[in-house]
């Protein structure tokens, strides 16, 4: 199984959702769960059930315990930030006391302005490192990072390959290396792309695949339509013509309408991946139901994040 | 809002207004609401320009912005709006292009424009510096704000996780500039000393073990190179700074009817309220259309009656409205805490269209109801 699954997806296509849904079917089934996130975005503590300002900070809260068979699975959520994992990585280079001193002075502010891309490549240094601990014999079996938001997920993992060009030798250009491998490496990283069947969404989510896959080198897991509106019943009455006027004839025909974008844009993208689509339901209540997140938990954990 | 006079309504905010900032998180439809409220401004008699960053290809291909790659304003045909007389302009930001455009405004000659332009770490600076994308909208909001050619500038902001990053962007520009790293670096060329002299000081050598030698080494030549121009930089930045809180700078939060997009807008909302920023408008887009007064409940109702009757058709055309309205209650039921949040503000309210919004034909009809309230 994968280690590592990065949820990405342009802002409002409910990435968070997804995150969240993938974290607590993964518990349920009795798995350690990490859940990172790389922004503080408000409303995951949430989702995942806890306190609203629950695990907001770098070492995190234990958001639920006992979960799943043999009562082992459980959910850790943690904020990482750029600063803190440059003081971390500073201490593993034995300059812990100069690490204190930089951030305190603002120091490090000025080292990622003096080599952008450096506080992506020390928050996915932090994830590597913490992918690294996990397995059977580490404290969590599989993290979840809630991705960043839009095109600041490319450019988060487009940033060891920058780094390893600008930086011709020393700390920083090993880690961008060791980052990339990785990124890389199926069985430790896979990306989940979350989007909506709307024509805008899709097309920025092929881009983004492509770039994944061929410009990093990436191993997809099964793509995630989210808000998937279907209504059979509805096409046959107004393929039929059997509509009546108003109201009701209206929103026949607006739904149908909504359907038919919605199926075209799905057969677009199927038709332009290898991986898997899975399709969410656009329901009427803003968060998941159990049943899809239990399909969500099967398709994303067995069926592709299996190594 | 000593700009506005009677009721706050979005109608007279795009009167009044010199600069319109729309924002919120990505996805939400903020370039197309941005675009609507440039058609709208134009359709008033005002002459605006609209600054997009990263527009979809067929909303940047109605806009008449493909191919576009000179970081200027381009007449956007008004026939094509229904009006030749529009006097309307769009553009799309290139952060690179503004930044060495700034660069040139500032520099003494020639040789110091190469200087900074051909450096390594400038080239990474320019485009990936953090925050440098929101600064050079803000600086090239300025700019055509003092452009004799517009009397409103709307712009689309980068996608953001925080409202500050644009609001904030002049003011990490200059702390940037006013840091002491920064003056280490540039300080011993004006004391005579060497740059070898600013390598060896123990903190300069610490980034270097950390960076990279050569990038320090080009970091410190980008600075050296800059010596002299960032009180221009400076300057500017204060200014900049001083549009954005200005009072005909007013701010659009633009969200979509989804919990998480609800909480991002009232984060921003937030943000701005502790910046001492007030929200001009709250955009809720692509709601649900209202088909008909009446509940989810009732129209469920309707259709168990029309099911016991044998009438299947209508049975399933009634439960397909009370599916319709139970989502838009939803949607009513996601969207209240940032109306609420905005309390005073006109809110907005943009209906889904069945396909994405990429033409003039759309970008009208949002124009139209934009205002309609």
């Amino acid at each position: 199984m994968s280690r590592l699954l990065v949820v990405a997806g342009k802002g409002g296509v409910g990435k968070t959702t997804v995150t969240a849904a993938l974290a607590r079917a993964s518990a349920d089934r009795g798995l350690r769960v990490l859940v990172v996130s790389l922004d503080g975005r408000p409303g995951l503590a949430a989702l995942l059930g806890g306190r609203p300002d629950a695990g907001a900070t770098y070492e995190g809260d234990v958001l639920a315990a006992g979960l799943g068979p043999e009562r082992r699975g459980s959910i850790h959520l943690r904020t990482l930030s750029a600063s803190e994992a440059l003081q971390d990585y500073l201490a593993t280079q034995g300059l812990a006391r100069l690490a204190k001193r930089l951030v305190s002075t603002g120091v490090v502010d000025v080292v990622a302005s003096a080599a952008p891309g450096i506080d992506d490549l020390l928050l996915l240094g932090k994830i590597k490192h913490l992918v690294g601990l996990a397995g059977p014999d580490g404290p969590h079996d599989l993290i979840v990072a809630d991705g960043p938001a839009a095109g600041h997920a490319l450019s988060l993992f487009r940033s060891p390959a920058a780094m390893a060009e600008t930086v011709r030798g020393g700390p920083i250009r090993s880690q961008a290396i060791e980052v990339q491998q990785m990124l890389r490496d199926p069985n430790r990283c896979r990306v989940v792309l979350v989007t909506l069947p709307e024509s805008t969404p899709v097309s920025e989510t092929l881009e983004t695949a492509s770039m994944l896959t061929d410009e990093i080198g990436t191993t997809l897991a099964p793509m995630v339509v989210n808000g998937f509106d279907s209504a059979p019943d509805i096409d046959a009455l107004v393929v039929a013509d059997r509509l009546p006027a108003g109201q009701l004839g209206d929103a026949a025909r607006f739904r149908a309408r909504r359907c038919a974008v919605h199926r075209r844009e799905l057969d677009r993208l199927t038709a332009a991946t290898d991986v898997d689509v899975l399709t969410l339901p656009h329901l009427a209540r803003a968060g998941l139901g159990a049943a899809d997140v239990r399909t969500l938990a099967t398709a994303l954990l067995d069926r592709s994040a299996a190594g | 809002m000593a700009a506005r006079r009677g009721k706050p309504t979005m109608g007279a905010l795009i009167d009044t207004a010199a600069v319109v900032v729309c924002c919120g998180s990505g996805g939400v439809g903020k370039t197309t609401t941005a675009a609507a409220i440039a058609v709208e401004a134009a359709r008033r008699g005002r002459r605006v320009v609209v600054v997009t960053i990263d527009p979809a290809k067929r909303l940047a291909d109605a806009l008449g912005l493909s191919g576009s790659l000179d970081n200027e304003p381009r007449p956007v045909d008004g026939a094509l709006l229904g009006d030749p007389e529009l006097r309307l302009w769009a553009m799309m930001l290139d952060a690179r292009a503004t930044f060495d455009s700034v660069v040139r405004r500032h520099a003494r000659d020639e040789a110091q424009v190469r200087r900074i332009l051909d450096n390594a770490f400038y080239r990474n600076v320019a485009s990936r510096l953090s925050g440098s994308q929101e600064y050079m909208a803000a600086e090239k909001l300025y700019e055509l704000h003092n452009d004799e050619r517009f009397d409103l500038v709307v712009v689309d902001t980068p996608p953001s996780r925080e409202a500050l990053d644009f609001l904030d962007a002049p003011q990490k520009l200059m702390n940037f500039l006013d840091h002491r790293v920064y003056r280490w670096l540039v300080a011993p060329t004006r004391g005579g000393l060497k740059v070898l002299n600013v390598a060896a000081q123990p903190i300069i050598r610490t980034i270097g073990k950390v960076i990279g030698a050569d990038v320090l080494a080009d970091a410190i030549t980008f600075f050296r190179a800059f010596e002299g121009i960032e009180s221009g930089f400076r300057e500017r930045a204060r200014s900049v700074q001083t549009l954005l809180r200005s009072r005909s700078t007013r701010y659009v939060v633009v969200a979509s009817p989804r919990n998480d997009t609800v909480e991002e807008a009232l984060y921003f909302v937030d943000q701005l309220g502790r910046e001492g920023v007030d929200v001009g408008a709250l955009v809720l887009n692509r709601l649900l259309p209202d088909f008909g007064r009446g509940s989810s409940t009732s129209a469920r109702t309707a259709a168990r009656k029309a099911e016991r009757e044998g009438n299947t058709d209508l049975a399933t055309l009634h439960a397909n409205l009370a599916d319709l309205r139970s989502m838009a209650e939803a949607e009513a039921l996601a969207v209240q805490p940032v109306v609420a949040a905005v309390s005073v503000a006109p809110v907005v309210r943009l209906r889904q269209r069945p396909e994405d919004v990429h033409d003039l034909a759309a970008i009208l009809s949002l124009a139209d109801e934009l205002i309609a309230h």
